[in-house]
């Protein structure tokens, strides 16, 4: 299984790789903004991707929409401090799968991607 | 002492708790939650009546229904223990990996006290770190400003907020 994990911040992207390590998942794509998470997407599709909101480039929200335009079912998962109401709407409507907010513990990141994960 | 109490004996007013309290707990889960630290608010200034004096600060801009900004400032031997909290190994100098950790908690503190604060409207920018030993942060005189100093297992700790708006 092959993930591709978007944060600007590479502390972020460590964490949640370390997360997707503890559920037996090391093939790992990074990409630390939005148009290189659709780059790297379009150059080596993948079966997850976790991304963040707030990125330099382009936006999680423009990553979700952007590979969503593609006819691309692949679970997306938004992790980012974005919390409004109306914002998880927003990524939801633009097909996001699942959300998770940060702050957050590993347990709470671990059970997201179980939902997803197959090795 | 926990943070209504301390808000009670500071006589803080309502307006001001409004903004202190979601700063204070959020700052508080984010050490908890991601570096499993406890970390308790043991100060709470206004106006630039205090001036931290720390290594490394992470500031995001805030825009819209407020506008100002949110620095959240640490020494090096506090960031350095949240590095090795985070990554497993402690840095020796103020390195990439120890700015990005510091814009990512000041991103996370932020973040999640702003969509507690209730007032609607309020956009934040990416956060940008500063380092420079033992320097100050210091607000334009028409921002209202909160200084929250916490203490923390490895050294203390402040989040600042200087906002218009209010």
């Amino acid at each position: 299984m092959k993930v591709l994990v978007a944060d600007d911040s590479g502390i972020m992207r460590k964490i949640i790789i370390r997360s997707l390590n503890s559920v037996g998942v090391t093939d790992i794509v990074e990409a630390a903004n939005g148009q290189e998470a659709i780059d790297k997407y379009k150059e080596t599709p993948v079966d997850l991707i976790l991304t963040d909101w707030n990125m330099p480039e382009k936006s999680g929200l423009d990553v979700v929409v952007e590979i969503r335009a593609t006819g691309s079912q692949v679970p997306i998962i938004m992790v980012t401090t974005e919390a409004q109401k109306g914002q998880v709407i927003s990524a939801i409507q633009a097909g996001v799968n699942d959300y998770l907010t940060k702050p957050f513990e590993a347990d709470d990141l671990r059970a997201k991607l179980d939902k997803f994960v197959s090795v | 002492m926990s943070t209504l109490t301390l808000l009670a004996s500071l006589n803080i007013s309502d307006k001001r708790a409004k903004l202190i309290q979601p700063f204070a707990n959020c700052t508080k889960d984010v050490f908890s939650m991601m570096l499993n630290w406890e970390t308790e608010l043991i100060g709470i200034h206004t106006n630039n009546a205090f001036q931290s004096k720390y290594d490394c600060s992470g500031f995001i801009g805030v825009s819209g229904a407020l506008q100002g900004s949110i620095v959240v400032s640490v020494d090096q031997d506090v960031a350095f223990a949240a590095a090795h909290s985070f990554l497993g190994n402690r840095p020796k100098t103020i390195n990439a990996e120890v700015i990005d950790m510091v814009g990512e908690l000041t991103n996370m503190i932020a973040g999640a006290s702003k969509d507690r604060i209730g007032i609607p409207g309020i956009t934040l920018g990416l956060p940008t770190v500063i380092t420079g030993k033992q320097h100050t942060v210091s607000f334009a005189n028409s921002a209202h400003v909160e200084i929250l100093q916490f203490s923390s297992p490895h050294g203390e700790l402040t989040v600042e907020i200087g906002v218009r708006g209010l």
